[in-house]
């Protein structure tokens, strides 16, 4: 068995990634990078922080390299480990310490997920110390001027269990995202999707109205992703009935009253 | 098509039938008079009927030339198949009686089954059009559909259309209609005393006594109910030139309804009034030709094609004018009747009370906006270095009443202010509602804070009142006013409830006994939540990763871990909750007894569940007397002896909420657990017999509230109410409650989020 790690151009996003501002944020993620502070980024599912998380990583040029965080998840998944290569030992590095090395962009996607004696070893790399140390190489890495740390979470209906602790997120510069406004949201799904922005507007109008049923009993409403993907099933052929319904409504909930009133949605908008 | 091509036609149909013509000339007369669309109905059913049996389908022609008419397309098919089955089972006699009664035989039987309930629906519909509308309305019932503004009333059954699912799309419809009169602003029509023929379409917010509302300057014309017909129908028709826009798709889905729908509300020996406004219907909702009295007066086009609010009520005199006929009775067109009606007068109070609420919050927040910048500057006079956002509200501090109304606008127009996000929402919706923020919200703010203003009773008087022979516990209380505590200030006793034999308890099981299996199942799963730790020192398994990495440590010279294990851990929960319960005097009636039964289903899976948990009750008198009723200790075993005081829950006296969030999260503290969550069940505004009220009571609570998050207890906030939604984001924080304006889903919604809020 052989280990082949990815290069680190393969993470360097080539392509300018769609993505629409919504207001200053990018500005501030720029600032935030040369200034060598961490970025938090929270929001609900599938309103463009990730996406957002590649267009800086695009305007400054830097490799960006994703970790999806899950409770499984350890230091050494993060930092790196020795494994065995037929007669000797090699050292792997994880994907923190790699970014941190290479001066790239290191991003945990939803860090809530992971455990919170995992999240402990970025403290270091959150602050201006920005040293990551390898205990098992008996190394202090100090990260260079273009080494970025990004987290995201979603604060939506979060368990208690899993909570940001306070010494993690105090070391944050934090961006909110949400939804974008209609006429945005529309663009941004005709753009994605392909499709034209008078079906966007009516794909975002249901999404909104999804929205509004948050306080009977709707966890989330319809996010921008959702709307992209019933947008791409319709651009396949799909009808525009089915393809909200498999694209958006089935996904938002099991309960049936909300499914029919969902459904009640789609046939008024449509 | 003449009568020989009509022959020629059906002798097509039957070859190679050959009919005698004497038995045919008679039929075909009737059938060529018939307009095309109906004839072409009939013919089409002539090769269905003819095989079967000749003299029926003669029969069928002969009749159905009296019926077709009332029989909507859609359903000739089914009538037919109901014709031919009849005839086969009970002979030609009988098929025939199916044919010419075909109304009561054929229709009224399937209307009924047809019926739409709309219990059986009404669910769907309130989370529609809440999703609609993005605002928590509510729907009840009433025969003739309206809307306050906040409740939509539809009636109990409409059975007009000929299949359910049309029945329902009208249900979908009218809720829809009426819901575009509130948001295109229909209500906010007003007439002018003074002028009753001109409107003001303004946004209006002067004395509501003094404005004259559309019902009285319809009541003034000689036929009220013909003007408010003809308003409510300009006005349908400009929400559907909206919804054309908005949701085209129900636009759509009504507008195919049109000739059943116009059929089946029509009805013969109309006067001249209601059938020339049977024809304004026609015209203005389903596009129909512009009737020719119509076309005679001069109306710009543009009302017809782009409707706005302004036009309404020029328009109405116009079509009055024309319509109205001093000397007949008017009579209601049956489609009105369906889609409904304008009630001006609750609307109006609605809307009124509905600013009123928003007028309050808005003059809550900005004292505590003022309170807050007022004791920053202060602090900055004191350092003497006034930074530019400070300088802008110092002078809030200093001034009269007078001045500070200006301002308070000052600081609110200043875009230096840090504003809290509920404030700029609530100012964004009085923005939409009036069009600015009145002067009066600011003069009213400005009079009832600061200094020397005194508010719906300020300082708590501290009147010594007796207290019983217990000895009770002293906590302090939060008062903003002078941002800090007033030293043991609230007496707390902690009571057994009086045991209360009933069979609530059984009963409540018992009615819950196919929802409780469905929870117990979830709640056993969460129990054993059970998975592989990884990394252990022992376990049952080799972790295979650590044995590699060990492996590699050691061949790089570096110790291995001994950490080599996975082990199945099963349950690594370590929660422990109290459920804080408002027996307030407010909860009589069935708030309390759902509560009751929340929490009966609660025990039930918590026992499950197996995580710690207690239960307390609070109400009380005064601060000498708070009193907190032990339900449940948290680690007091579910039994009997719960049972009986969940019983004995009764409403009380008032909301002290704060003591009670002290007391229990420090009897949570004391529990050693992990993650500590404090749950309360309130159904409204915390407040007291004394001055424990309004800003007072809201900024203690919040205080009380983040002290238990300060100290490790995680809170949450479960509220009962319909009308408590504007401060309760201020009050508990945004994300850490939930709002049930539907009593009935306490239980489900409760245990759901527990599942959530731990899971």
């Amino acid at each position: 068995m052989t280990f082949i790690q990815s290069s680190l151009e393969e993470h360097l996003i080539t392509e300018e990634p769609f993505y629409l501002p919504v207001g200053d944020e990018i500005e501030i993620g720029v600032a935030t990078y040369e200034r060598k502070l961490p970025l938090l980024l929270k929001g609900p599912t599938g309103c463009g922080k990730t996406r957002f998380m590649q267009f800086l990583a695009w305007r400054l040029g830097r490799p960006l390299i994703t970790v999806s965080c899950h409770d499984d998840l350890s230091t050494s998944d993060l930092v790196g480990r020795y494994l065995v290569k037929g007669d000797e030992t090699i050292w792997v590095d994880g994907p923190l310490t790699r970014a941190v090395r290479a001066g790239g962009i290191c991003y945990l996607d939803e860090i809530v997920e992971a455990r919170k004696d995992t999240t402990v070893v970025i403290h270091p790399l959150a602050d201006d110390r920005r040293e990551l140390p390898i205990d098992k190489l008996g190394q202090l890495l100090i990260a260079p001027q273009q080494f970025m740390l990004g987290v995201s979470y979603n604060p939506g209906y979060q368990s208690v269990l899993k909570d940001l602790k306070t010494s993690t997120r105090q070391r944050f510069v934090s961006l909110s995202f949400s939804y974008p406004e209609e006429s945005l949201e529309a663009r941004i799904v005709a753009e994605e999707a392909g499709i034209d922005l008078d079906l966007a507007r009516r794909l975002v109008r249901l999404a909104t109205m999804s929205r509004g049923l948050r306080e009977s009993g709707l966890p989330e409403g319809a996010s921008t992703r959702l709307l992209i993907n019933a947008g791409l099933l319709i651009k396949s052929g799909i009808t525009t009935r089915t393809a909200c319904m498999v694209g958006v409504v089935e996904s938002l909930t099991d309960d049936p009253d909300l499914l029919g009133s969902l459904v009640e949605m789609v046939d008024a908008v449509f | 098509m003449n009568k020989e091509a009509c022959k020629k036609l059906f002798y097509e149909l039957v070859y190679p039938s050959l009919p005698n013509e004497w038995e045919v000339d008679g039929i075909i007369e009737e059938i060529v008079e018939l307009p095309h669309s109906l004839r072409e109905q009939l013919f089409e059913q002539i090769p269905v009927i003819w095989p079967v049996s000749n003299s029926l389908c003669l029969s069928f022609l002969e009749d159905g030339v009296r019926v077709i008419g009332s029989i909507p397309s859609d359903l000739v098919p089914k009538w037919v198949r109901a014709i031919l089955s009849r005839y086969e089972q009970q002979g030609l006699g009988s098929a025939r009686g199916l044919i010419v009664n075909a109304e009561e035989s054929f229709l009224a039987p399937l209307r009924a089954r047809n019926m739409v309930r709309f219990e059986d629906i009404s669910k769907r519909m309130l989370f529609y059009i809440r999703g609609i509308s993005g605002e928590s309305v509510d729907i009840a019932l009433d025969p003739i559909p309206y809307t306050d503004t906040t409740t939509f009333y539809v009636p109990p059954t409409i059975s007009v259309m000929g299949s359910y699912q049309q029945n329902q799309l009208l249900y979908k419809f009218i809720l829809t209609l009426h819901w575009g009169f509130h948001f295109l602003g229909t209500f906010k029509i007003c007439a002018d005393a003074g002028k009753p023929h001109s409107v003001n379409s303004a946004h209006e917010v002067g004395d509501p006594e003094e404005r004259m509302v559309l019902s009285d300057f319809f009541s003034a014309l000689e036929s009220p109910d013909l003007a408010a017909d003809l308003f409510f129908l300009i006005e349908t028709h400009r929400v559907m030139n909206w919804l054309k826009e908005d949701l085209p798709g129900l636009t759509n889905e009504f507008v195919q309804l049109k000739s059943e729908l116009l059929r089946a509300l029509d009805y013969p020996e109309l006067g001249k009034v209601s059938s020339k406004l049977t024809q304004l219907c026609s015209f203005l909702l389903f596009n129909e030709e512009q009737p020719q009295w119509l076309k005679k007066i001069k109306i710009s086009p543009a009302i017809f094609l782009a409707p706005s609010r302004e036009d309404t009520v020029p328009l109405l005199n116009v079509l009055y004018e024309q319509i109205a006929q001093p000397d007949e009775l008017y009579r209601r067109p049956l489609l009105l009747e369906l889609l409904g009606k304008h009630d001006f007068n609750r609307a109006s109070a609605e809307i009124e009370r509905k600013r009123q609420v928003m007028k309050e919050t808005f003059i809550l927040h900005l004292e505590a906006l003022k309170n807050k910048h007022g004791s920053s500057s202060k602090q900055t006079r004191s350092t003497g270095i006034p930074d530019e956002a400070d300088q802008a509200v110092a002078i809030l501090t200093e001034n009269t009443a007078e001045s500070e109304s200006s301002q308070l606008r000052q600081v609110l127009d200043n875009p230096e202010t840090e504003l809290p996000a509920e404030l700029v929402a609530l100012m964004e919706q009085i923005k939409e509602d009036l069009g600015h923020i009145p002067p009066s919200y600011f003069s009213a703010a400005s009079g009832v804070s600061g200094k020397g203003f005194q508010r719906r009773g300020t300082a708590p008087v501290g009147s010594e009142e007796t207290h019983d022979n217990m000895e009770g516990i002293l906590l302090d209380e939060w008062d903003y006013r002078r941002n800090g505590y007033r030293k043991n200030w609230c007496r707390i006793y902690e009571r057994e409830l009086p045991v209360l034999h009933s069979t609530f308890v059984a009963a409540t099981l018992d009615k819950h006994r196919g929802l409780l299996i469905k929870l117990r199942r979830q709640f056993e799963f969460m129990k054993t939540n059970e998975h592989f730790v990884r990394r252990q020192r022992e376990g049952d398994d080799l972790d295979l990763d650590a044995i590699v990495e060990a492996r590699g440590d050691q061949r790089a010279g570096i110790s291995p871990s001994s950490k080599l294990f996975v082990r199945l851990q099963r349950n690594e929960r370590d929660i422990a909750t109290i459920f804080l319960v408002d027996m307030s005097n407010s909860t009589e009636g069935w708030v309390g007894t759902v509560i009751k039964e929340a929490l009966v289903l609660l025990c039930e899976v918590m026992d499950v569940a197996g995580d710690p948990y207690g239960i307390l009750g609070f109400s009380g008198m005064r601060r000498s007397r708070c009193d907190l009723y032990r339900i449940k200790d948290i680690e007091e075993p579910y039994n009997q002896n719960i049972h009986q005081r969940i019983n004995s829950i009764l409403p009380r006296e008032y909301t002290r909420i704060g003591p009670a969030l002290r007391y229990a999260s420090g009897k949570l503290k004391s529990f050693e657990a992990r993650t500590r969550l404090l749950v309360t069940i309130t159904d409204g505004k915390p407040e007291d017999y004394d001055d424990y009220k309004g800003e007072y009571a809201i900024e203690d609570t919040r205080k009380a509230l983040m002290e238990a998050r300060g100290s490790g207890i995680h809170t949450f906030c479960i509220t009962v109410d319909r009308e408590a939604h504007e401060y309760l984001p201020q009050m508990f924080g945004r994300g850490n409650y939930i709002f049930i304006d539907e009593i009935d889903k306490l239980p489900m919604r409760m245990i759901d989020m527990y599942r959530q809020l731990t899971g």
